[in-house]
Parts: structure tokens; sequence; C-alpha cells
């Protein structure tokens, strides 16, 4: 993956080994550039369908295909290991709940000002609880007595602690 | 001055009130209220976009009370945020009512707080708590007025529940001055307190905004304040930049959502002892509301939707069977020969009988046009539209199309302008202010001025077409076609950011009646003062242009353009009509082909030029006012020469297919 800070490109085991001694590593599906140490977001599992599916995508794999080279499979999203299911909770963005559960919002993803004074405007603040009503074909999410859509880019942007 | 002529001052001052809030939590019938006036109300954010000004009495004085654009926080968002904020700084405001979603307590109160840190001079509505209470709310407002320090009302202010409360602490914050109950001690008590209260000692203070609040604004890197603060005391902007550049450096923390963070968790706190909810909530319809909301359900509603309410009703209904009868029997039966009779024996002057009453006379096209054609289908229209607005349901379309509209180049929240604009575009083309970035206010204006046909132009289309369905679907698939290719197209050309969507989905609710034909009466008066002078004008217009002979001049100049359309020559008059508004041109355009001079290719080939044809006059002053003249005069030229393109593509294409409708 690529780090959307400096540009630096690594492997996802890589920005692992960065967060080795933290105590939160376990629970925590961030990843940290190991150059610049500036916290990542993995795709949300849903993000990476879409590219698999977009016609670019289907494009380059039906090319490389047809050369006999296996296609550039997308890095997958840090869902955890099964360690992080031990503890019953991990940090996942919003489209990647199920529909109608709940989490406990965890934080936001690294966004320009507009996005946070959004997030700020709903109401979405660590701690908060948050339910997912729906996810296509834009997020539909309820927190206290109101509900609010936004599309699949905001959407990520919002981590959630869910168990299992 | 004298102490005698200071206590005259005192004597003649009156209030000021200034009703602040969220949007769509009933401010404005609030300011109805108390005002008397009335305003249109509406259910999505961001119509109040005017400040509305009136005078109340209230206890034998006199009050001027302002209502202003919802705002969700005093850190402006958009332009009409700032705008509200402007108004709290530079008025002389003696107090804020702040008007909140009782339902919505734990949300709405951290704006209270943010008031109050301005100023004490606060007073809190719980408006709306009939829904509250329908969803099984309840509040302990005396708890909550203890807690704040303010004077707290539960009001419902559709029917007025509360605003006598209301009136009777205005009245007696009046008698005492303005002066607050007590010296409020701050609600929040913020993890930097110590380098807040630094910071508030540098400022100077100032008449109308607390230093804390200034300094709050500051550490939240407010532009605007920082500018003007720095004039008077730039030490105080040097030590902000420090400690924020500290907090976000060292500790990774962006102060103006750690702010906001924190407040929401003394909200949390507050709420949790004031606030108790039974059940679920989310309005009686909310098992409706999923099916609304799911594309394989919503989609099939929204089609069901433009069916009834566009086709039937507007279409059917308003341009076949209300036009038929006003036009066909009241005017041509009755009106015409009564007023062409009476003219024939008052005025002598054969010229000013024409200018009334003849082929393009002012009573006899105008009017006619104007009352018999276009009155009934946009007062049609604008009752669909108010029913969908009150309901709930527009929130929900823009919900299921936003990804279409991502497309080109706009967020689902350009469905609403969009939607409005196929009952008047002019109209629309002023709600597009709402839209968050230039780049999507242009989008719309250049798509509404191009491939959003009006309702009377709609109506008048459906009732033209409604004989060749197969015309209809061609000229629907062209105009669709036009609308999604040249919106990706203005996406791909214009700069700036991706637009990013989100919304509030307000419950769904019953429309009430009163409301709905008080809007719709509203709409069409604000329809009929535009349309009219421009009925009249255009008659007028063409009786000058007669008189000098420029007017058969213009139709001859014309009749070779029409003619490479394939359209006969009599159509020029419709263009020239068209000039001056859209909806008139497809209006001239209905008088010949009842006079059978048009075949169906050729009425076909009309409507989807005439559809895609020149912004109205209206519309093109009001593109003026919100884009500015360059930008609307482009449009403009664009428009004229990509409608005829289009037209004269349509026609080669249906020739060469030997096609013939």
């Amino acid at each position: 993956m690529k780090c959307s800070l400096c540009g630096f490109e690594f492997q996802e085991n890589e920005g692992r080994s960065v967060c080795e001694g933290c105590v939160l590593a376990k629970s925590c599906s961030l990843i940290k550039c190991p150059r610049c140490h500036f916290e990542l977001v993995p795709d949300s599992e849903v993000t990476q369908w879409e590219r698999k599916l977009s016609l670019g995508a289907i494009i380059r794999s039906f090319l490389s295909r047809r050369k006999g080279v296996p296609g550039e499979t997308p890095a997958r999203a840090a869902s955890g290991p099964s360690e992080i299911l031990k503890c019953g909770e991990k940090v996942i963005p919003l489209p990647d709940l199920q529909p109608n559960n709940r989490g406990k919002i965890a934080g936001i993803g690294f966004c320009d000002r507009n996005a946070l004074r959004k997030m700020m405007v709903m109401g979405v603040f660590p701690g908060v609880e948050i339910e997912l009503i729906q996810r296509f074909p834009s997020c539909v999410f309820r927190i206290g007595q109101s509900r609010f859509t936004v599309d699949r880019e905001l959407a990520s942007l919002i981590h959630v602690k869910s168990s299992g | 001055m004298s102490w005698a002529g200071f206590k005259k001052v005192r004597e003649l001052k009156t209030g000021k009130i200034a009703i602040v809030g969220a949007p769509n939590v009933g401010k404005s019938v609030l300011f109805n209220d108390l005002t008397g006036s009335y305003v249109t109300v509406s259910n999505y954010p961001g119509t109040t976009v005017e400040i509305l000004r009136g005078r109340a009495k209230i206890g034998g004085s006199e009050f001027e009370v302002i209502d202003t654009p919802g705002m969700y926080s005093l850190i402006p968002l958009s332009e009409e945020e700032g705008v509200a904020r402007e108004i709290l700084i530079n008025e002389s405001i003696d107090l804020i009512v702040h008007v909140i979603d009782a339902k919505n307590l734990e949300r709405m109160l951290p704006l209270t707080f943010e008031l109050l840190e301005a100023t004490p001079g606060v007073v809190l509505v719980l408006n709306m708590m009939d829904e509250a209470r329908a969803s099984g709310v309840s509040i302990d407002h005396c708890l909550l007025e203890e807690m704040l320090g303010i004077p707290v009302i539960p009001a419902v202010s559709i029917s007025g529940e509360g605003i006598d409360r209301l009136k009777e602490i205005i009245a007696k914050r009046f008698r005492s001055g303005f002066s607050p109950s007590r010296q409020a001690s701050p609600i929040v008590r913020y993890s930097f307190e110590d380098d807040l209260r630094e910071l508030e000692s540098l400022i100077p203070k100032e008449r109308h905004v607390s230093s804390r609040c200034l300094a709050l604004w500051l550490l939240k890197g407010d532009e605007e304040i920082r500018a003007r603060i720095s004039l008077v005391a730039p030490d105080a902007v040097r030590r902000a930049e420090a400690i924020r550049s500290d907090r976000a450096c060292f500790r990774g923390r962006i102060p103006e959502y750690e702010i906001a963070a924190e407040q929401r968790t003394v909200t949390r706190r507050i709420a949790s002892q004031v606030f108790e909810m039974e059940g679920e909530g989310g309005g009686r319809f909310f098992h409706w509301d999923r099916y609304l909301m799911k594309p394989v359900t919503g989609i099939p509603i929204l089609l069901l939707v433009l069916y009834f309410g566009l086709y039937q009703f507007v279409g059917r209904l308003g341009a076949g069977t209300l036009v038929g009868f006003i036009e066909g029997t009241v005017f041509e039966k009755y009106l015409n020969p009564f007023f062409v009779s009476v003219s024939a024996r008052l005025i002598p002057w054969e010229s000013l009988r024409d200018l009334l009453t003849g082929e393009y006379g002012m009573i006899t096209l105008g009017l006619r046009y104007a009352i018999a054609l276009i009155l009934p289908i946009v007062t049609l229209f604008f009752l669909v539209f108010s029913v969908l607005e009150d309901s709930g349901y527009l929130p929900r379309l823009a919900m299921l199309l936003d990804r279409a509209f991502k497309k080109i180049g706009l967020s689902g929240r350009a469905v609403i302008p969009m939607v409005l604009g196929l009952g008047c575009d002019t109209m629309a083309t002023m709600v597009t202010r709402t839209l968050p970035t230039k780049r999507e206010r242009v989008i719309s204006t250049v798509l509404l001025a191009l491939a959003v046909p009006c309702s009377a132009q709609l109506g008048v289309i459906f009732a033209l077409l409604s004989r060749h369905p197969e015309a209809l679907a061609v000229w629907a698939a062209v105009i669709g076609g036009v609308f999604f290719v040249t919106g990706f197209f203005s996406a791909c050309l214009l700069p700036g950011e991706r637009a990013s969507f989100y919304m509030e989905l307000p419950p769904l609710r019953a429309p009430k009646l009163s409301n709905i034909l008080v809007k719709t009466f509203a709409r069409v008066k604000w329809y009929l003062e535009e349309v009219i002078p421009l009925f009249l004008l255009a008659s007028f217009l063409i009786w000058i242009g007669r008189l000098t002979h420029t007017f058969d001049f213009t139709i001859a100049a014309l009749e070779k353009p029409v003619s490479w359309l394939g359209l006969p020559p009599e159509s020029a008059s419709a263009f020239l009509f068209g000039f001056f508004r859209r909806d008139y041109g497809v209006a001239g355009l209905y008088d010949l082909s009842r006079e059978g001079i048009l075949n169906g290719n050729q009425v076909l080939i009309a409507c989807v030029a005439l559809t895609l044809f020149l912004p109205c006059i209206a519309q093109f002053l009001m593109n003026i006012k919100e884009r500015g003249w360059k930008t609307a005069t482009a449009i403009s030229v664009f428009v004229l020469f990509f409608s005829f393109g289009i037209a004269y593509g349509l026609n080669w294409v249906l020739l060469k297919a030997g096609v013939s409708l």
C-alpha cells in the first residue's frame, strides 16, 4: 500500500511491525507508514469489491489472463488476524459493518477540514453509538434520534469499534 | 449627553431578538408566530436563504425580530451560516432565541453552549414537542433550565404551544433591560482551560461577543475571526497559532474537533439526566421508510411518483383537462370575444386596439398564455412539489440518486434544485445556492438552463406529444441523454474537487394540508409576479416590432435556421416567443399544432429544440445574479447553439432512418 501523506510504498506487514510495543495494536486496524508513521486506514471490504468490479480492473485482469500472468489482486483489508477476535472487538470502517448492526465510533480517518466539519455536524465523535441501516446506494446510519445519509467516501472515514 | 437625554434614548430603545437554530427545526414558523406575517415554511435544510426581519408587539413594547438562516455551528460551514454569525456579531442583539428539535436534544445542545459562550442572553426553545412525544420522548425541562441557567421553553410552533410563555419571558427580560438572569459560569470546561484563559486575557473586550468565545474561535482556526483580531490583538493570534500547532503536531489533535468532542461529552451527560425515550422512535411511517430507501423498491416508487405526480396529475389533468377548459371554453368562448368587442367599441385607434386585443395582444395573447396555459400547470406542479417536500421524500430521493449524480459532478444534494427545476428553472437556479461548492453550483446552473424543462413547458409538451407516445419516448430519451452527457462533460472540464454528499434524513411526515396550500400559494404568487409582467412585455415588444416592421424582419431571419430543422416557416414565431420565455415558445407551438400545421416529426423536433432552448429572461437575469454576467452569457450562447445542433442532428437521424411519427 501507499502512504497518503509521504507517498512511501510498503507491504502491510511492514506497517504492522511499526506498531509493535503499542498496547492497542491488537485491536487496532490502522496501519502506520514505516517512513513517516502516519496512520493509514485500510480500504473497506466494500471499496475493495468495487475496485475489483470496476471497468479498469476487469480490463486489467482480462489482459493479464491473456498474457498468462496472474492478475493483480488488491491488498486485503486488515480485518485482522485471529487474536483480535480474542478481545472481542475490532476497528473497521463503517461500510464494513453489517446493516442493522451497531457499533461505537472509534475515531475518524485523516480527512480535510470540510469533511471534518461534516462529521461534527452529524455528531460523529469517538464513543458515540452508531447504527448502520443500509449501505447501498448510499450509506444510511443512525446516531441518537437522527438518521443521515453519506456517500461511500465519507462513510469509510468513520471507524467503528464493533464486537464480533 | 445629559441624563434626561440619556433616559429618553433608553425609553425609545426597542429590543432586538434573533431566532437561531439548525435548518428544519421550525424557526420560520416561530418567526411568524411572533411577528404575524407569513414566510415560506420548508422541510429541507436551507430554504430560508434571505434574512427575514419583522416587528413584534410583546407586552406593550415593540421588538425587531430577525429570522436567521439555519446553522449547525457558530463556525460557518456555508455562506448562509456565515451570514447568521455575522448578524450575531455585528448587530446588537439583545436576546437570542435558540430553537431546537426536541427529540434531537443531544445533537443540538452544543450550539446552545456555543451561543452561551458568546453571550448570556439566550433562551432555549424545545420545538416540535408533539413529534417528540409521539416518538416516546420526555424531557425534564425544569432540570435542564437549572443545569443551563437559562429559560427553557417546550413548544410546538405549528400549533402555537409555548409561544405565550416565550413572549412572557421576552417581556420580562425587556423590563429588566436584558440583563442576564445570572452571571453564567461556563458550562463546558475544556481540557485546555489554562491555555484558553491565557488567550482570553490577551483579547480586548468586545461589545457583543465575549472574549472566551473569541478565544475559542481563534483556537478552532477560524480565518475570518483571525483576520479581525489580528488588527487589534496580534499577540493573541500568535499565541493561538502556537497552541494550535503544539496540539496538532505533538499530541495529534485537531482543536476544532477536540472542542466539539468535549462539548458533546457534556451534552451526553446532560441529556442522560433530562432526556428519556421509550421505544425505537423514527416516526409513524418508520416501516414504509425502508421501501423508499432500498433501490429495489425505491426506484419503482420513484417512477410511480413521476408517472402519477408529473405525467398524470400535471400533464394530463393540468395541461390536458384544465387548460382545455380554461383556454377552450373560458377564454375562446367568453373572455376573448368580450374583450375584442369592448375594445372595438371603446378604442377608436386601430394600433392601440391591436396592442390590447390583436393577434399578439396583451390580453388576447399575453394574459391568455399566462392564465389559461401556464397558471394551471404550474399550480398543480407546485402542489405536488409541496407534498413531496413536506413528506420528507426529497432527501430520500437525494440518497437514491447520489451515485448517478456523482457521475455528472454533482452530489445527491443537487437533486432538490433539479426536481424544483421541473417546476420553475428560475426558482431552482436561486436554490442552487444551497449547494456546497462553486463547481456544483455552476454545473447545476448549466443543466437547469439547458436540459431541465420547467413545468409549463413540460405540461404543454405532454399535451402536444400525448397523441404520439413514441415521440414522447424519443423526446424523453434525447433530453435525458443530453442531461447526462452535458453533465458528464462539464464535470470533466470544470476544475475543482469531487462533490461529497451528506444529508440528514428527517422522519417521514404526513404533510399538513394547510401548510401545503399556503406554500403552493406563496410559490404561485411568486411565479405570477415574475411571469405576467414578462408576458405583457413580450406582447408589447412584439407590438412595437410590428409597428416598425422589425417583427416581420426577425421572423423572416429566423425562418432560415428553422427550415434547417425541417420545420415550416410558421414555427419561426414560436422560436421568437421562446426568446422571452421557453414556455411561451412551447405555448406558441401548441397553437400551431392545434391548427394542424405541424406533423408528428416536426412537433417532436420543435419540442426538443424548444426544451433545450435559451433560458427565459427571468432565468437569465437570475443566472447573472447568482453566477455573474460572464458565466451567464457563456451559458446562454452555449445553450443557443447546442439546442439547435441537437435538434438538427435529431432531424437528420429521423430523415435518414425514414421514421415518421
